[in-house]
């Protein structure tokens, strides 16, 4: 059976489930959430780079998906929809942690240079976290800290097209943006990271 | 490769990353993509690039994130559904304000349908009482004709709590009382409503100096009778009342009566044999 084939499946699977739901089998939703759950934790970990944020916010969107799968219609996917839902719970998190200032150090948008072509990026310091040290391989901890410290849009189009392998249109579809605009990020996120990866494995510091 | 470097046959970087994803609709750079080694090359980065951030979310999943989402969202669930009925009592509750609400509404359209269809009620006649003491037995029947009423036929002589016969003999005119005084009072027919005409009479009462009263609401007329006791000059006091409120006091006999002549005067020793209608003037 082909890649393709098991998607076809899921999505039968997917919404055999839901009518079940609808129809007063509430069980039927515990299997949709073992089949989604670690695709929708990938991407909130992606936007987020941190685990309990991620699990926290996965929960949360399945609590309201929960609330809400009676009144779903259909017009999208039941993954697009539970991706559109864990999107904005991440999102929300996102901006709550940076305004308690856990994410300042993150952004990159604050330390572009004057002429904008320059990024330099402080990351908070992790080595009071032990256990996360040593679970991480050198080179996964770069990556994720190169795609904690892009900017915002391209985090999330990033994550979007390398974690849940979405196409340009639904990638655009899910941020509500245009298609260019989605080549352009991808485009110009790819080659921050590259840069930063780079620049850390060369210099110990985390320079665009 | 880099951005700096893609330049002349080389496609532009959207276009190479367009072809690496697959979205590429342009044979033109698909073919170029292939065979060009600096534009092999960036592809190639690019999957370096997509494999390292594959394994490092692999790295960061949880296997088992599924069963502890499942876990954390039966146990809100719980919580949620013990939020919503703590108790069972909930349920009670809202059974009991739902009993409450409708006897309400149905004990509020009783008193709008009693009040409106009054007049045209065919049941017993209802009693009333205007005063303090509690109601002595109703009038019977058959004394309570329509407008009148023959003193001589009532009950034995009340003497607010004074039944010393020689007291009586000694000083009837302080004392004596119309026995068992019954007057019928006619009232106009807007006052048909129970309370109004026990307000009417109360004052009627009290202006007489009558301490209290008990009245039947007759239910074939707009009458209403009234027994109490009271001296004669109270009772004198209650039809001047009565005529100064708008009311006639009447005998349906020969002739037309004034009110001394009828009740006599204060000091006058006989009993009454008389007749009353009091209607409004």
């Amino acid at each position: 059976m082909n890649s393709v084939d098991k998607q076809q499946d899921q999505i039968r699977e997917t919404t055999d489930l839901i009518s079940a739901f609808k129809t007063g089998k509430r069980d039927a939703f515990d299997r949709l959430v073992l089949m989604y759950a670690p695709k929708l934790y990938r991407t909130a970990f992606g936007l987020l780079g941190s685990k309990q944020d991620a699990e926290e916010v996965v929960q949360d969107a399945f609590m309201r998906a929960y609330n809400a799968l009676d009144n779903f219609r259909g017009d999208s996917s039941f993954e697009t929809w539970m991706h559109r839902i864990a999107i904005n719970l991440a999102r929300n998190r996102f901006h709550w942690n940076r305004r308690r200032g856990e994410g300042k150090l993150t952004s990159l948008s604050e330390s572009i240079n004057d002429n904008g072509d320059e990024l330099t990026v402080l990351l908070p310091d992790e080595r009071s976290r032990p256990d996360t040290e040593l679970e991480k391989t050198e080179l996964e901890k770069n990556v994720m800290k190169g795609l904690m410290a892009l900017p915002e849009s391209l985090r999330e189009t990033m994550v979007l097209r390398h974690v849940d392998d979405l196409a340009y249109e639904t990638i655009a579809q899910q941020l509500e943006c245009k298609v260019g605009t989605v080549k352009s990020r991808l485009a110009r996120g790819r080659e921050l990271l590259k840069k930063y990866i780079m620049s850390l494995e060369k210099t110990g510091k985390g320079s665009i | 490769m880099s951005i700096e470097q893609i330049s002349g046959k080389c496609p532009g970087i959207e276009s190479l990353n367009e072809v690496y994803d697959g979205e590429c609709s342009d044979a033109d750079i698909i073919e170029h993509a292939a065979h060009c080694p600096i534009c092999r090359e960036y592809i190639e980065n690019l999957r370096k690039l997509d494999r390292e951030l594959e394994n490092a979310f692999d790295q960061n999943t949880p296997a088992d994130i599924g069963e502890r989402c499942l876990a954390k969202i039966h146990s809100n669930l719980t919580l949620k559904r013990k939020k919503v009925f703590p108790f069972s009592y909930h349920r009670l509750l809202l059974l009991t304000r739902s009993a409450a609400i409708v006897t309400i509404l149905t004990f509020s359209a009783y008193l709008i349908w009693r009040s409106t269809a009054l007049p045209n009620r065919t049941e017993e006649p209802q009693q009333m009482f205007v005063g303090k003491a509690s109601p002595s037995a109703a009038v019977p029947a058959e004394i309570a004709p329509y407008g009148r009423v023959k003193v001589s036929d009532l009950a034995s002589v009340s003497f607010l709590g004074k039944t010393d016969e020689n007291l009586l003999a000694g000083q009837p005119e302080k004392y004596a009382a119309i026995p068992s005084s019954i007057l019928q009072v006619w009232t106009s027919p807007l006052q048909t409503d129970a309370s109004i005409v026990s307000g009417t009479l109360a004052k009627l009462l009290q202006g007489s100096g009558i301490p209290r009263a008990n009245a039947v609401l007759s239910s074939n007329s707009n009458n209403v009778e009234i027994r109490f006791s009271a001296t004669k000059k109270q009772c004198v006091a209650f039809v001047r009342s009565c005529k100064a409120a708008g009311y006639l006091l009447n005998s349906p006999g020969q002739p037309q009566p004034e009110q001394k002549k009828f009740l006599g005067s204060e000091s006058e020793k006989v009993r009454y044999r008389a007749e009353f209608i009091l209607h409004r003037n």
